[in-house]
């Protein structure tokens, strides 16, 4: 069991890395496509059509990946002063609970992401012959990632690697209004 | 389908789910009891509440405000600062309200403003004297101005769910932006005096002509940004554009200090940040959806009509309504589900839309220094490196005054309006 559980973390480790750089990937896309959109409309008097529909789409992609690693490094925001104010053991069950909830989410994030994927593959994107499914895709994929990341949390969380909110890890959200 | 939506979040919300989850996963139970929607609403609206052009202008906010804060330019913020407010006693803190203003024109989060500047100032604070707790109180409550001064996320997202113009809501940022800077000022030199803190803050006080000018490229930023938008060359989106583009080229070329290895770190921070963020947005699309199908809105308008005749009494209750909210709901969240009820409302009793988003964001930010759920105190305090519980305490001058700064802009609209009805001449 303890191997398995081991085992199960070395690869979500990996997974989440490769959401996270994904995430990245089409961050930077989409930061670069925007500022190639103002330079169109600047320089040549007019928008390109096609550079807003992508930048939207690749932003799309990065946020879902992103999520992932964003369970793993804990900068998901909730309210967690009851699980802070519980005798400890309560609070982790509260903690697991919690995660249980959120796997159910993603689960149904990704059977209706699915469906919703298969329906839409006879539409295109404005502008492009691109179809919609394409990014649609984002949402299922995205859920694989983060239900792979929520698992590794639970073990962590199992084991004893619990970071309490109020505890000696950094307090979580970087850049969040 | 309301009670069920609304029993859930709540139970959800206590059990310390993620807030992005605990949100739709409400809206899957309200689609549940509804029995007659179907479960595809979910994907669909998460999707189309994402896919708009305007919430693009977030993540890439997010980024410059990361780019910048590596890139040198929160220091020259810093010794700018310094060199205006800082000779007097309490010196300090006063620095630590201007750079927190100064910074907000290049960022449009409250939390990014609280680690970029409460990084370097509450250490120098603490050096000076300052009690811990009070030294992160004052940067917790300054970085409120994060989100009043323009560019601001929560701006945009009211802007999106209302359809007001987020060029004008920027421009009526200003003036709340200003009085709440300014109160806060007044507040901690008063506190400094009183009790006999930062005597010192005065000694190593950089001169004005050396820090203006080192400051200058850094103060690019919001020309160009905010240029851009209130001539209307920009819209906002393009400025944030903009903005990734000059925070680049000020951190690489003027300053030296953002360096090729340091992006991957700048990235990895914007995309936690924007994920997290952007998923509650998504949420929130769906769950604000089903509440307007429900035509719970209507209701409650009709309701409120019945029950409340003058526009006074209206704004009274819809601040009440979001101090609570604030406490315990996340910004983004709280504004996408709630403008789109109470802003038609609004307008009904003749408050001008701009001028009620300004309400709100204030409102709401107020709710980031108040516990539970205050994301400036739990940066604070992670930059001080302390438990949130003691800083509390310090907290009750800062929330009265910003509470007094609220009553102002609810009650005086030109607080919010004067700059766009000058300049623009609406």
């Amino acid at each position: 069991m303890k191997r398995a559980t081991s085992l199960f973390l070395r690869i979500e480790t990996i997974t989440t890395r490769i959401a996270l750089w994904a995430a990245i990937a089409f961050l930077v896309i989409a930061a670069a496509l925007a500022m190639y959109q103002v330079t169109t409309r600047f320089a040549f008097g007019q928008p390109s059509t096609w550079s807003e529909v992508i930048t939207r789409s690749a932003m799309i992609w990065s946020v879902f990946l992103g999520v992932a690693p964003a369970f793993r490094e804990g900068t998901m925001i909730a309210l967690e002063f009851i699980q802070t104010a519980l005798p400890r053991k309560l609070g982790l069950a509260l903690y697991q609970l919690s995660m249980v909830l959120t796997l159910i989410f993603f689960a149904i994030l990704f059977w209706q992401g699915w469906a919703m994927t298969e329906r839409v593959t006879g539409q295109t994107l404005a502008a492009l012959q691109i179809s919609i499914a394409w990014v649609y895709a984002a949402l299922p994929i995205g859920s694989v990632f983060i239900a792979l990341a929520v698992m590794g949390c639970m073990i962590r969380a199992a084991r004893g690697d619990w970071p309490r909110p109020d505890g000696d890890e950094p307090a979580p959200a970087e850049a969040q209004p | 389908m309301n009670t069920a939506l609304a029993l859930s979040l709540g139970i959800f919300f206590l059990l310390g789910v993620p807030i992005a989850v605990a949100i739709g996963l409400a809206s899957v139970i309200g689609i549940e009891a509804h029995g007659r929607l179907p479960l595809l609403l979910v994907a669909q609206r998460m999707f189309t509440g994402l896919d708009s052009f305007p919430l693009m202008a977030i993540p890439l906010f997010i980024l410059a405000g990361n780019l910048m804060s590596v890139g040198g330019i929160s220091q020259r913020l810093v010794d700018l600062a310094k060199a205006i407010v800082g000779g007097v006693q309490g010196g300090l803190a006063a620095t630590c309200v201007l750079t927190c203003m100064m910074f907000a024109s290049v960022s449009g989060s409250s939390v990014a403003t609280t680690f970029a500047i409460g990084a370097i100032l509450i250490p120098a604070m603490v050096k000076h004297g300052y009690p811990k707790p009070m030294a992160a109180s004052v940067q917790a409550s300054s970085a409120e101005l994060g989100v009043l001064i323009p560019p601001s996320i929560p701006l945009i997202l009211y802007g999106v769910s209302t359809d007001t113009s987020i060029g004008q809501l920027f421009l009526a940022g200003l003036g709340p932006g200003l009085l709440v800077a300014g109160a806060l000022m007044a507040l901690v030199l008063i506190l400094c005096r009183v009790r006999g803190i930062g005597a010192k803050d005065g000694d190593e006080r950089p001169r004005l002509g050396p820090a203006a000018l080192a400051a200058l490229p850094a103060m690019l930023v919001p020309v160009a940004i905010l240029g851009g938008i209130y001539t209307g060359v920009f819209t906002p989106t393009e400025a944030s554009a903009a903005a990734v583009a000059v925070a680049l080229v000020v951190g690489m070329l003027f300053y030296r200090e953002l360096k090729f290895r340091d992006l991957p770190d700048v990235l990895t921070k914007t995309v936690l940040a924007t994920s997290a963020i952007m998923l509650i947005i998504s949420a929130a699309a769906l769950f604000s959806f089903l509440v307007t199908r429900s035509g719970l809105p209507n209701d409650i308008a009709a309701l409120i009509r019945a029950v409340i005749e003058t526009r006074f009494v209206f704004l009274l209750a819809v601040n009440i309504l979001l101090l609570v909210v604030g406490m315990f709901i996340e910004t983004s969240a709280a504004i996408l589900v709630l403008a789109p009820i109470l802003a038609p409302i609004a307008i009904a009793y003749g408050v001008d839309p701009v001028h009620f988003g300004l309400i709100m964001v204030l409102n709401l930010a107020l709710g980031m220094i108040t516990p539970p759920l205050g994301v400036n105190l739990f940066a604070a305090c992670s930059v001080a490196n302390i438990p949130v519980e003691r800083i509390i305490p310090q907290l009750l001058w800062f929330v009265i005054t910003v509470f007094a700064a609220l009553m102002i802009v609810t009650y005086v609209p030109a607080v919010s309006l004067w700059p766009m009805q000058t300049i623009m001449g609406l």
